[in-house]
């Protein structure tokens, strides 16, 4: 999705005392209008901040959560302001409303969305500045503005030999007429852009000095811990906390509406008399286990379901022909495990609210404050801090709403910590999913491809107007049109987008193609994981297509070009993959490769991967390969590392952790039940990109679906086994 | 009352004998660059070095630790210039960054007991920390050009 900018942009300018705030509103975005500059409204209103002495200072309105996004936004401002990299200063942005993600309409981070969300409207904004500066210089120079140029956070007029530094244009440029037309550098033009910059964030992250939100310290703050009902749906009935008072150090203890809250002078404090605590619930729903979500998945791949893509007569196709092939396939529910557990420090005063948060979504943060604390928008402050891992779960803000109601029953600035185990039985899990399958390939084409998808809707808890009974009032309404984005503007009770994104839109050349979708949902929160619906699709389609070809006795990756035919972009990036991984050349036994494409997030990444197993079950990914095409590469080592980070996390969900659910509970509580990938279980890695003139797509996430099925499809080939169901298990290998 | 020395400075903390050294250096003495992950040795966010050997500081209490001589992250320079976070900066190793002080700690324990480690040597030591970006093929590129940058001024000096 995109949206056209016009290149007209009024700027809106003032002077202030620390300096020239520059803010814009952009014109002919389809419905989207910003407000213009209000100094009393918000503190910083933009992207660019120039000081007296010339020191310059980007606001970025999107969360550093390590897939570089402080430096990449820096760097598409820098580019159009001409300025050095190195010496801009960046500071994240406040919550408001010009700061919302232009394809959601509200602040969050997430989608694989901030460049392709922010390419054109920063370099827009940053060149508006530079033209209003170098018009500034010309006026005060009485020379033509074409003679003039900026250059190094300078205004040059060669022939006269002047040269102004911007902070020294500052007061003209409010004098000049705000309306000016802007034209952006053509790509070869581009000095920063396209090139692999250090990382603004990386220095910090080397010293210990990084903030994150468990690091804010405030003046006679006390920390804050939680204990959460484990079973889904349970509520408070009472506790004895008799036990729990007699360690030093506890301050108060008390009920909010999500669990039992103990708040210390420190974590540790808090901590050991939360475990002290004896708490009685009214219980949830205490039948739910896995072996019963997984009989209701049969059930439901056999009733009824909605079309969800329908054309030709896949149906009629499959019945009638001998060669059909059927699979069915599993995914469980995967938690985000962020390694910084979950928190959020509060600052509330009669007037204020302070709110410190490695958070995603400082637009819906914003909003559960305002509302359960009945302050205005202007009262509440977000300082966004850096996220130790996001991966989709800091988008959610339940944890930002206890450490208000926290702050409501006590009188300093409270900190709340998430244990690592509640962190990991209170998560919003990826769904898990049920997937029957079945194809059929002749006569070298796809005859027909049919899937039904069984799993839990994100949407139906996420979008206001599917149950409206389950919503928490304070829900925000900015999700609303995020919600709308999602669901491409019909929001649906009945096909929720992000459970057939990467099974809908099948590219593999077929006239006959079904999917269908049942909904159930056992009562398990779900969310938003990295690469959402796709990560549990790609793995299906990829998978199925691979068991077609060695049933039509093609080459996997031959059968997948074939079919792809049509696809120019599907094809580029399977094409390098396997050229690069020297598909076709010779592994000694046990080893084998395989290989995958996938489309998702306006990107398309092919993997390679190469495993060997041993008889006794044994397995090590040893090399994956990857091509990705995500349009104009903005800091390329940047889409590197990301790729890499992708395939890592994907891995975890492939060969290593699973969420499982016993009694009515998450089962899992740590890393010794939820393991995550290890240093001696990581691949090497080659990641290649493809050049490419396109708008900039999504970096984050479209590596993560692929390498599942890349494994799997590696795995059948170093030993006829299919992997059918992840994560992949030592008895599913064995010979 | 327990006396420990963190990076060279002497400090007298009053507190419960079995708060682990995780929240002692983090609350009291607002070094927060050692990160809590887990709470049970399991994910090597916490990593210091005590009398020089690594130790998971989430577990340990400071009861066990009085008199000892404690490094963590902040103490491993003063600035960034020490070979490992030279190193780390050139191979643009962190991502989200929570984990690195754990395997920068790691690191230096694994490279001042064996100064030019294979990858063999790198997986088995860097083993325990977590790090869910997977910057592990950054980590062990880094480790081999610290390792470098190391006897290169051990040479020198």
């Amino acid at each position: 999705m995109s949206i056209k900018l016009s290149r007209r942009t009024f700027l809106t300018l003032s002077l202030s005392a620390t300096g020239l705030y520059i803010g814009a509103k952009l014109l002919g975005t389809k419905g989207l209008s910003y407000p213009l500059i209000d100094a009393k409204t918000f503190h910083a209103n933009a992207w660019i901040r120039i000081d007296k002495n010339n020191n310059i200072t980007f606001i970025i309105d999107k969360s550093e959560m390590g897939q570089g996004v402080q430096t990449s936004l820096a760097m598409l401002l820098a580019e159009e302001l001409e300025v050095d990299l190195e010496t801009v200063r960046t500071e994240f942005a406040p919550a408001a409303p010009i700061y919302a993600n232009r394809l959601f309409q509200v602040q969050v981070t997430g989608g694989s969305t901030s460049i392709e969300s922010s390419y054109d409207n920063l370099r827009t904004v940053a060149a508006a500045t530079r033209i209003l500066l170098i018009q500034a210089a010309a006026k005060q120079w009485h020379v033509p503005v074409a003679e003039c140029y900026a250059k190094q956070a300078q205004i040059f007029h060669d022939v006269s030999q002047q040269s102004l530094y911007y902070s020294d244009l500052l007061s003209q440029v409010t004098q000049e007429s705000p309306e000016i037309a802007v034209t952006l550098k053509p790509s070869s033009e581009h000095k920063i852009i396209g090139k692999s910059k250090a990382r603004l964030d990386i220095p910090a992250k080397v010293d210990g000095s990084a903030l994150f939100g468990i690091d804010i310290m405030l003046d006679k703050m006390l920390t804050a811990t939680i204990k959460h009902p484990p079973v889904f749906g349970s509520e408070l009935l009472n506790f004895d906390d008799s036990a729990a008072r007699s360690i030093r150090g506890v301050q108060d203890i008390f009920s909010i509406p999500s669990g039992v809250v103990v708040v210390a002078d420190g974590y540790w404090q808090a901590k050991k008399a939360a475990d002290l605590l004896r708490i009685q619930w009214l219980q949830g729903n205490t039948e739910i286990n896995s072996a019963s979500i997984q009989r209701s998945w049969f059930g439901h791949s056999k009733g009824d379901a909605n079309s969800v893509e329908s054309r030709g007569d896949a149906e009629t196709i499959l019945d009638a022909t001998s060669n059909k092939l059927t699979a069915v396939y599993e995914l469980p529910y995967q938690a985000h495990a962020t390694m910084e557990p979950m928190n959020c420090t509060v600052h509330l005063q009669p007037e204020r609210c302070d709110v410190w948060v490695g958070t995603q979504g400082q637009g819906p943060s914003h909003e559960v404050v305002v509302a359960l604390t009945g302050l205005a928008h202007e009262q509440v402050h977000i300082h966004t801090t850096y996220l130790g891992g996001g991966f989709g779960r800091r988008g959610e803000v339940d944890f930002v709403a206890e450490a208000v109601q926290i702050a409501q029953q006590i009188d300093v600035p409270v900190k709340l910590i998430w244990s690592r185990e509640e962190d990991m039985q209170h998560d919003f899990y990826r769904p898990a999913s049920y997937h029957v399958i079945s194809g059929s390939f002749q006569d070298a084409s796809l005859q027909a491809w049919k899937h039904r998808i069984v799993g839990p809707s994100i949407m139906q808890r996420v979008a206001p107007g599917f149950v409206p009974a389950v919503m928490p009032q304070w829900l925000p309404t900015g999700l609303k049109s995020f919600a709308a984005w999602v669901t491409g503007g019909v929001i649906s009770m009945i096909n929720d987008p992000t459970l057939i994104e990467g099974a809908k839109e099948l590219p593999y050349k077929t006239d006959n193609l079904e999917v269908e979708l049942s909904h159930y949902d056992p009562g398990i929160p779900v969310g938003f994981w990295r690469s959402v619906g796709h990560s549990s699709n790609a793995f299906v389609v990829e998978s199925f297509i691979d068991e077609m070809a060695h049933q039509a006795q093609q080459d996997p990756y031959l059968f997948r070009q074939h079919l792809l035919r049509d696809h120019p972009r599907h094809l580029g990036v399977l094409n390098l993959a396997a050229e690069k991984a020297g598909w076709g050349s010779e592994l000694p036994p046990g080893e084998g490769r395989g290989i995958a494409v996938h489309h998702s997030f306006n990107s398309y990444v092919a993997q390679v991967a190469e495993v060997r197993v041993i008889d006794n079950g044994r397995l090590s990914v040893n090399r994956v390969v990857c091509a990705i095409d995500c349009g104009t590469v903005i800091n390329p080592d940047t889409v590197i590392a990301q790729v890499e980070g992708a395939i890592a996390f994907g891995l975890t969900a492939a060969i290593k952790s699973a969420i499982s659910i016993k009694d009515g509970h998450i089962e899992q509580s740590n890393f010794h039940d939820f393991p995550l990938l290890r240093i001696d279980e990581m691949p090497s890695v080659e990641v290649y990109l493809v050049e490419s003139k396109q708008p900039p797509t999504g970096v984050g996430e479209p590596a993560v679906p692929v390498i599942a099925a890349a494994v799997a499809n590696a795995i059948f080939a170093a030993s006829n086994k299919r992997i059918r169901r992840l994560p992949i298990r030592t008895e599913d290998l064995r010979k | 009352m327990f006396e420990i020395n963190v990076n060279g400075i002497k400090h007298e903390i009053d507190i419960e004998a079995d708060t682990p050294l995780l929240w002692v250096l983090r609350e009291q003495l607002k070094l927060t660059g050692t990160k809590f992950g887990c709470g049970i040795a399991s994910c090597g966010a916490c990593s210091i070095l005590v009398d020089n050997r690594v130790t998971r500081a989430c577990v340990t209490p400071i009861s066990s630790a009085a008199g000892k001589s404690i490094t963590t992250i902040e103490g491993l320079s003063g600035s960034r210039y020490h070979p490992i976070q030279q190193a780390w900066i050139e191979n643009q190793v962190p991502q989200c960054g929570y984990c690195q002080s754990g395997q920068i700690i790691n690191t230096l324990a694994l490279l001042t007991e064996n100064p030019e480690p294979s990858n063999a040597d790198i997986d088995r030591a860097m083993q325990g920390i977590i790090c869910r970006c997977g910057t592990y093929g950054r980590i062990r590129k880094a480790i081999h050009r610290a390792s470098e940058l190391m006897m290169h001024e051990t040479q020198e000096s």
